[in-house]
This record gives structure tokens, sequence and C-alpha cells, in this order.
């Protein structure tokens, strides 16, 4: 076995970066320069590999560096290939799922090499610390992950992993707090007291609507709550890398790297197996194996243990094992698979409806799974998109190959390493969204009226849309003009629920008064038409529901009008008496501008697309540790398209139909309630 | 039998080749060494008129198994004609192609006259028409009707056949003339694409060594102040071709000449792009690869020389012509098909719209639409998108449309991007859409794109 100069690794893994990349036009391959000695035809080596000293068939075999590899027979024997054209340490390698990759040189043919595995202790320790990630700004050395591994941690960095710990709008739902200063607290009937604060310390806060602490543990309400004895498991995904027992924790317990750095390097390569039987989240489904086994490196109070793809990393400061997991979807499942019981004490779920007593709240791999990209594309496929500019993912491209092969890595062929930034909708640049949905428009003109299909379809992602939380929804909007001005919706489908809305009257309410209402905002007036019969996720779209069961109600529009003023007392003046109908809503006009704060457009000509979920008081859209049931889930599954029409009137030879469909990531009245940035995203507009 | 091969780790040095057992699809390789001298370029021999009638091509293609050479490697493959790169065939615009397939394989096989314009009955398909079998024979005729730089291979077995050599170059001239003091013939092909495993990180379209007509880094013997009209075909399975353009006016792409020519940094071939382009010597001049990868594009690594242009004499070539813009057409706003590229090279699942060749949802349009097509690649690498029988203008790519109006039969569509094409449909049949790395079409990533002929 080769003795490692771990000292030396270290060493090569603290030159400086910066040196030059190989020079277009080089002579010798990166890392070949001072190999002068270096045999110059391949051979073929042989090995045998044992695993706690016993020979173990299928280890993995391979020469460092190369791209393929062969597997050890019943007795532990293999053949590999040498090939002195790969630049770099010339070594043969073994690794193993249950041990950490060994290496030996083999600097020229010569007799059977021996290559001893030894599993690594699967047991979880507790004590250890997880290691700093860093930041492109912040490095500290081998002390973390950001001295090597630069690019993986600059596209982290900006990644919503990075931010599950920290983002304020997860520890609003889980506080019961809003982003409001002391005043405008005050006036949306909040209180405005002090308590621990995210990330640690204590604070003024706004406590303001509902929340995991407040709902589920009753000393915590009124808040503030500093030893909550019901988390809701909110820690488990969001920052599942504190230290100390995994699972359970209290949210607001996140501090440091745990707070700062959300789902970090260490965290997701720790992660051994992934168990789908178990709760989401660290302490459940994913199996994290923090090290205790000694130290064999100066400087190190433990051995490291690094779960990644490739089985050649031979660097003593990873302490590698080839996990094959990391490039599944399983992997992703921890987390973006959550099926949950009544949480709110005293409440259950319809067991006619959900007969294991726990319904999906997220969903996105089950999606995956039933869907045709299940075992052709993974998540990573769509959301971790290749690096070919990286020669390898400890930027041996920087170091400018100084110690290829064992310290500082192998040259991989380009595409080999893949980006970290799980590309989603929010991420500036994606094209997630862009490739999510299409939209399409027929149109016609029938008496005077003019008519309008709209179809959007999934055309691309391999689970519905749009996924995850579901407090997301796509809405569309359509809209129609004549060289005159706008032309007005007279019929059709109208946007749900789940489109928006500010205020809502049920017929026999009365309509008159809207002092929530404001000068410019319209009241939409729809009439119901019995149920949409979707074809959605699981239950609602496999028989299971019918119509009724599935839950949205047909809305049809009849009219609109515009608030002109609003009176003492609430009495509104509109720009024309409002339409009977069945259902009232308050809203506001559309918005052609990217960007622009989520408009409430429940009632306007459209669609939306929502996974939407009822708390026992029959609130909808509510953050899922209220719920008790799915109402409904239209969400469009792979490849489904929904078509919906729109009238408008008096319609000219040439009107001009604009169809916008957006992402939102929270519903209108939860996001203003609480002061989030809520803008609704692009997804596609069509102008015909 | 694969050569194992590591080209981007190269730069320069000299080719290798070893022996595996395990593979058992790729032309076959007994020898390990590098050719010493750099050979000449040779263009391939033309194929033989046997008819004399001026508007006739006709042509004899005997697919043949061949010991080759290529690049320095003894290849068990297959030949047009015992060459690789098949004959070329040139006509004019106007003349009936006439070509009697002669099938020597021990497989069946087809001629799909790629980017050409052959009616479906002739488009070499076995969708349409069974595959000629071993032994057997096949004419196919038609009418050549737009110039352009144009290449013939089997479409049964694509992956397989055209890996082992099975292609060549299909030249139509007709107008806009273009002056030019030679014409040359530049095919180039990666060897070593076959044998990947899915856990071997996704590696299709690296460890390729590439050829130019069959040889590895030639020489061409060129005078300084001619002008060269360069016919470039990229006739690989999977490689991705990035030539630095230094002193490249582009003046077509696919479907011959039309607009200004470009003169872009990098003139990227995907697997089964056609360039032409123009060079005026004026001294050596190394053609070389940069580094590009199917799996993003631009790619870490030292640029390849290729083909070197080695000038004598004297004399400065003429001016690069200038050309004229032609406006892109106004996207009409709808679209009629949408194809979306999806799969893994990890797991070697492809596929468009969700469904895998031959288990597809037929796309249907009449004769005569003018039909909109968008291609969107959610995929982890790039793909080529070919669109048989008919040739298709290209709107925009992510919403920006060509500075000048372009026609292709083949377009790289990258990671992530969203292409929208247009073309008039004026052949009916049923025809494949597909990715032209082969082993994605060969993965599932093909369909069928119906023109529907008035009842």
């Amino acid at each position: 076995m080769r003795a490692i100069p771990e000292v030396c690794a270290v060493v090569l893994m603290v030159v400086a970066c910066g040196v030059a990349a190989p020079a277009p036009g080089d002579t010798d391959p990166p890392g070949m320069a001072d190999t002068a000695m270096r045999p110059t035809t391949a051979w073929r080596q042989d090995v045998l590999v044992r695993l706690d000293g016993v020979p173990v068939a299928g280890a993995i075999v391979l020469q460092g560096g190369a791209p393929g590899h062969v597997r050890t027979a019943e007795d532990g024997t293999a053949v590999v290939e040498v090939d002195p054209a790969i630049p770099g340490d010339l070594v043969v390698v073994a690794a193993h799922p249950e041990a950490r990759s060994v290496g030996e040189d083999v600097l020229r043919p010569g007799p059977r090499v021996a290559l001893d595995l030894v599993r690594f202790d699967r047991s979880d320790d507790p004590a250890y610390v997880f290691q700093d990630p860093g930041t492109p700004e912040r490095d500290a050395g081998t002390d973390t992950c950001a001295h090597c591994h630069v690019r993986q941690v600059a596209d982290w960095v900006d990644s919503v992993h990075a931010r599950a710990a920290s983002n304020p709008v997860v520890h609003d739902v889980y506080a019961g707090t809003a982003r409001h200063d002391e005043a405008p607290c005050m006036a949306a009937g909040g209180s405005w007291v002090e308590g621990p604060l995210p990330g640690g310390g204590s604070g003024l806060r706004c406590r303001l609507g509902v929340g995991v602490l407040p709902d589920l543990d009753p000393a915590c309400d009124p808040g503030p709550c500093t030893t909550p004895t019901s988390t809701g498991g909110c820690a488990d995904c969001h920052a599942p890398a504190l230290d100390g027992v995994l699972g359970g924790r209290d949210l607001l317990e996140a501090r440091g790297i745990a707070f700062d750095h959300g789902i970090h390097c260490d965290l997701c390569h720790k992660v051994a197996a992934v168990h789908l039987e178990r709760p989401a989240g660290v302490g459940g489904r994913l199996e994290v194996v923090r090290p205790s086994e000694p130290a064999t490196l100066a400087g190190l109070d433990r051995a490291p243990l690094t779960f990644g793809p490739y089985p050649d990393v031979l660097n003593p400061r990873m302490g590698a094992v080839v996990s094959p997991l990391l490039q599944e979807a399983t992997f992703c499942a921890g987390c973006h698979e959550l099926e949950q019981a009544a949480l709110l004490p005293g409440a259950d779920v319809d067991r006619g409806r959900w007969p294991t007593g726990r319904f999906p709240v997220q969903s996105t791999f089950s999606e995956w799974s039933a869907g045709p990209l299940a075992g052709v594309a993974p998540c990573q496929s769509c959301h971790m998109p290749p690096d070919p500019a990286a020669g390898n993912v400890a930027d041996l491209d920087l170091l400018g190959g100084v110690g290829v092969g064992i310290a500082s890595g192998w040259w991989r062929p380009p595409g080999s390493a893949r980006r970290h930034t799980w590309d989603g909708p929010r991420r500036p640049g994606s094209a997630m969204l862009r490739l999510a949905a299409s939209v399409d428009l027929v149109t016609a003109v029938e008496a005077d009226q003019l008519v309008v299909q709209a179809t959007v379809r999934n055309t691309g992602p391999g689970h519905a849309i749009p996924t995850g939380e579901p407090l997301r929804a796509l809405v569309l909007t359509v809209e129609a003009s004549c060289p005159g001005g706008p032309l007005v919706v007279v019929g059709g489908d109208a946007l749900p629920a789940s489109g928006g809305w500010l205020a809502r009257r049920e017929a026999g309410q009365d309509w008159s008064r809207w002092p929530e209402a404001r000068p410019r905002q319209v009241i939409r007036v729809v009439r119901e038409e019995g149920w949409v019969d979707y074809v959605g996720p699981g239950p609602f779209g496999d028989g299971t529901f019918d119509a009724p069961a599935k839950g949205l109600p047909r809305w049809v529009v009849v009219g609109q009008s515009e608030v002109r003023s609003v009176l003492p007392g609430g009495e509104v003046v509109l720009d024309a008496p409002l339409p009977v109908g069945d259902v009232a809503l308050l809203g506001e006009p559309p918005t052609s501008e990217t960007g622009q704060e989520a408009r409430a457009l429940a009632g306007a000509a459209g669609a939306a697309f929502a996974r939407v979920l009822v708390d026992p008081e029959g609130r909808t859209q509510v953050p899922h540790h209220r719920a008790v049931d799915v109402q409904s889930d239209n969400r469009l599954m792979p490849g489904r398209a929904w078509t919906s029409t729109h009238r408008f009137a008096d319609a000219c030879a040439d009107p001009q139909v604009r169809a916008r469909l957006t992402w939102r990531a929270y519903p209108v009245a939860l996001a203003r309630e609480r002061s989030w940035v809520n803008p609704d995203l692009l997804v596609a507009e069509v102008v015909r | 039998m694969s050569a194992r091969l590591w080209p981007w780790l190269l730069g320069g040095c000299a080719v290798t080749a070893e022996v595996r057992e395990d593979d058992s699809d790729t032309p076959g390789s007994d020898t390990v060494e590098a050719q010493a001298p750099r050979p000449a370029l040779v263009e391939p021999a033309p194929a033989v008129d046997l008819d004399p009638t001026p508007e006739v091509l006709e042509v004899t293609l005997r697919a043949a198994p061949a010991r080759l050479e290529v690049g320095g490697l003894a290849v068990d493959g297959f030949a047009y004609e015992g060459q690789v790169p098949g004959p070329t065939l040139r006509a004019r615009v106007g003349d009936v192609l006439v070509a009697h397939l002669d099938n020597a394989l021990d497989a069946p096989t087809t001629i799909h006259w790629h980017g050409a314009g052959a009616p479906v009955e002739m488009d070499g398909v076995p969708w349409q028409r069974d595959p000629t079998p071993p032994g057997g024979g096949f004419t196919y005729r038609f009418p050549l009707e737009q110039p352009g730089t144009f290449w013939y291979h089997p479409h049964f077995d694509t992956e397989g056949q055209v890996d082992r050599g099975l292609y060549g170059l299909l030249v139509v001239d007709g107008p806009p003339q273009v002056v030019a003091d030679r014409d040359v013939v530049l095919v180039f092909d990666a060897w070593g694409e076959a044998g990947r495993r899915a856990d071997e990180h996704g590696l299709e379209g690296t460890g390729l060594v590439w050829t130019v007509n069959g040889l590895r880094d030639p020489v061409l013997d060129v005078a300084r102040g001619e002008t060269l009209r360069l016919r470039l075909l990229n006739a690989s399975n999977t490689g991705y071709l990035a030539l630095a353009a230094d002193g490249l006016s582009v003046i077509a792409g696919d479907q011959g000449v039309r607009g200004p020519p470009a003169h872009p940094d990098t003139l990227v071939l995907a697997p089964g792009d056609r360039a032409e382009a123009l060079l005026g010597v004026t001294g050596d001049l190394d053609l070389l690869r940069e580094p590009f990868s199917l799996h993003g594009g631009a790619a870490w690594g030292a640029p390849e020389r290729l083909l070197s242009f080695r000038a004598s004499g004297e004399g400065m070539p003429a001016p690069a012509p200038s050309g004229v813009r032609v406006p892109p057409s106004t996207d009409p706003g709808r679209t009629d098909v949408v194809y979306t590229f999806q799969g893994d090279s990890r797991t070697g699942g492809w596929r468009i719209n969700g469904e895998a060749f031959p288990d597809v949802t037929i796309a249907e349009v009449d004769l005569g639409d003018r039909v909109v097509v968008e291609v969107r690649n959610l995929s982890s690498t790039r793909h080529p998108f070919h669109l048989h029988g008919h040739a298709f203008e290209v709107l925009s790519v992510d919403g920006v449309p060509p500075v000048s109006s372009t026609t292709e039969d083949t377009l790289d569509v990258g990671i992530h991007q969203v292409v929208r094409l247009a073309f008039t449909a004026t052949r009916p049949g049923d025809w494949m859409v597909h990715c032209h790395v082969l082993p994605h079409a060969d993965g599932g990533m093909m369909t069928v794109l119906r023109v529907r002929s008035p009842p």
C-alpha cells in the first residue's frame, strides 16, 4: 500500500491558486512534464482487492484518472490497464461503497498489487463538527472546502440550498412572524415583541399570523418561544447541518455555519444512504455518517470521510468513499418528498380521502418516479448541468497541474464536473422556468365575440409544474385588445382562488362594502358551474377522486368593476355596477411588466395550477404545517396540457391576444400579510 | 474492441491505442503505433458517373466490410466503394441522382441523403421502407433541387454503420456563383466513440481521435494567393468539432450559400453539420480544434491541430466576398410543434417529449403549411436537431433572431437553449426528427413528423 505523504499532500493543496492553466499549444499534457522516467507504453496490471482482509468481489478497480474501471471477480482479483498517457501519478485504485478508496503506486509493470480496503465505521458521531464550506471570499485553507473546490462553492453559495436555514420566509412561517417594521406590524394587527432571532440572539420581531411554533406548541402561543416541544421537523431539511443530535431540532438553534450556509458541502457529502420509508430529512430519511475513527492526518481530530461520485479520489484529507447515490434522484428524495399527518393539536385528516392518515405535501420525487423521465434523467441531469470548462472538481486547472493525482485530483474529461447551482425558478439566469411549460393560443371570432383557447403544457420537466413547496402556483392570464383598446372579458374560464384575492364575498353577502379596497383595484364576479375534472397527480388523476372530490370549482367570468374610491365605512364607488354572480373577489389588474409583485388575479380570464392545502377552518393555501387535506391539485404532470377558453366582447377584425404564464412563490394574501418579496416570474408569454 | 484514446490530454502527443477486449461494437484495432511522418491530405475519390447524360449522376455505392487504416489505426470497418470517406458525389442543381446501393454487408442497410431533399420514399429510413438486406440492392433516384454540401450515410443501425465508416459527401453546385481557385473536401470524423459505459461519468464525446478524410494530422500543399473553397463535414457520431476559424470566411451552412460571409472566432460543427468556408492563402496555417464538449460547449484543454495548410509561392488572394444580408423571417408567435430533448449520458436514456422512438406520438401538419417548431433542450448535453425532408429557417435562438436569414437541416441546440424554427411543408410523408448525436438517436431521441397530403 502506498504510504501517502500526508503533510506533502496538504501542502500541495495549499499551493497558491492562480497558477496559470495549461496554455493552448502546450506540447506536454498538464502534469506530465516531470515524467522523464515514466514508462511509455501501457500495460495490464494484476490487482487483488481485500475488504477488511477478505478478497472482495465487485470492488471498483481503475487507474487513477482513467474514465473507465473494472470490477473484481469473486476471488477479489482484477486486471486493470495502466496507461502512462494519463497525466499524474501512476496509481491503481480500489474503491468500494463501504470503504474509503485506496491506491498504490505502479511506476512500471510488476507483480500483482494488493489493495486493502477497510470498512468505515457506519455509526454517526454527534460529536463531529460539520466542516466550514467557506465562501469565494473566505478561504481558510484546507479547513474550508472553498480552498480547492472553488467553482463548486461559487455555484453553491448563490443557490437556494445555501440559504435554506437563513431564509427569512422560512423563519416567518416557523415562528409566526413577518418582515414588517413596528408601525406596519401594529397596523396589520401584529405585535412587536422581543424574542429569539433567526441565526441567534434576541431582538424585536413582528409576530403576525400563523406559524409552526405557535400552532403546534401551545407553550409557544403567544410567543416568543425559546424551548419548543414540537418543531414540525422543519430543521431536518432546512437546517440539516446542526451539530449534535440530528433530527427534531428547533430551527432557531441554527447558528453560525449551520445558519449561514444551510445545506452545505459537508452535509450532502456525509450522506451515506437515503431510506425512503423514513421521515424526510436528517435523523430520518437521510442517513448521515459523521466519522468517529481516529485521525491519521496531522491537524485533524478524526479520520475524514466524504462520499462522492468518483472512485479515485485519494487525497487523505478527503477520506473519499465512492457513492453513486449522489448522482441519483433518490438522493434528492431525502427532502424533496414529504407526506404528512395532521400536525395541529386535535386535528386529523379525512381517512376517506387519505386512508394512511397522511397526505402528500411535497411529491417531486414521486412525480418524477411516475413520469417518463424516471430512470432516464435524474434530478441532477437538469438541476446540476455539466461544467465543461472545469478540468476537475478541485479546480486543478487553477492549480496549474500541481500535484496531479493523489494530492490535487485528476484531470477529468470536459463535462465530468457538474455545476452545484441547483438551477431552479429563482436562480437568476436559470432556464428552468422557460423550459418548464409552453403556452399556445387559438383564436376565433364568433358572433362579435373573440374566443380564445389557451393551452398550457408541461413540456419538459420530469415532475409536475409547479412542484415542491405547495405554496407555489402557476398563473396564466389572458388579455385581448383591438386598436381601440382592451377588450372586455365577458365569459369563459376564470382564474380560480389560487390566482389570488384580497377579499372575497359569496352570494348573499354584502357586496357594497369593501373596506380593504383601494382605488384602481377591481372586483371580479364569477359564476360557479360545477367542478373542474382535471388530471392531477396521485388520486387527483388516477380515478380515485371524482370531480367534486378533486375540489376545484369551475369559475366562469361574469364581469368586473373598477374601484374608483372607498368611502368611510367601506362602501365602494365603482365604475359600473357589479354584475350578479356567485362569488365576488377583490383583486388587481394584471401587469405585463416582468418581475412585478404578484397580483391578486382570481376571477380574471386565465387559469392557475397549484396544490391547494386546506386547514381545519377551511382556509386554503395555508403553510403545510396547518394542513389537514389537499383540497385540490391541478398541477400539470409531465407531458400534460390544460386548455382554457375565454370570451371577449366587441372583437375587431385583427384582435391581439396576450397570454402570460408566471410562476408565483407564495399566495398573494400570505405574502402581503408577511411583507415577503413575491414577484411573479415569467415562464412564457405569447402574443397573437 | 475499441481504441482507447486520450486526445483531450494529448496536446500534440502521439496517438496511442490499446486493445480492449470487452467491447464489441466499434472498429477494431490491432495497432498501437502512431503515424510518424505527417501524411499528405488526400480528398475522397469522386464517384464514377455511369450515365453520360449531363443531367444525370448515376453511381454505384457498394457497402462492404473493409480493413481500413484510419489515423494510424487498423480498423475492421465498412466502406462505400472501398474508401472512407466514401466517394464524393458531385452534381448540379437540376440533375437527377441515381445511386445503386449494393449491400455487401452482413447486415441490412440503407442510404439517407442528409439534407439533399429526397422524397420520402428515397429517404433511406426503415420507417418508410424495409432496409436493403445483405446481398440485396436498391436504386435511389431523385432530383437535386438545392445547391449545397450534403452527405449520405446509412439510416439503419446508424450509430454502428456510420461509426465504422459508411459516409460520403454529396456536393450540389448551383447559384450563387462563388469565386474560388480550388474546391477542397474536408470530412472530419472521430474514432473511439463507442463502448462507453453509463457509469463512466457520461463520457460520450470524449476520448476521441480526429481524422480529416481518414488521415491523422495531414498536410495540404497550397499556393499563396489562391482561394480555397472548403467543404466541411463533421461525420462523427458524438464528437463536436470546434474549429479555430481565423482566416476563414464562412459562406454557407447546411443548405448552400446565402447572405454575407461570417467570420466567427470558432466554427462549431455538431455531428452531421456541414459548412462551406473560403480560405485565402497568405501563408502556412494550422487548422486547430478548440476544446469543446457536447456536455456544454467550450471546454478546458489545449487545442489540437487537425490539418496544416503548407504554403509555397507568392501571391495575395482576392478579398473575400461581402454578400448581402437577408433579413430573417418574422416569428409568427404561434408554435405548431414543440420538441423537448431530455435525457442524460449517465443513464444512456434519451427522449423527445418524454417518448422514446419508436413509441412516439406523431405530430401532424398539412402539406403547404408554414410550420413553426420550437426545440427545447432540457438535458445535460447539446443536441444537433435534424429534420428529414425539409430544410428549416432559424427564427431565433433563445429569443434572438439570426443576423441574416439562416437555413439548415441540422442545428446544434445547446444545453437549456430554446430554438424556434420554421419551414414550409412541401414534401408529404412521415419524416424523421432526431438528434444527430447518433447514440442519442439510437437511445430513443427520435420521433416522426407527418406531413399530410390533401385528402
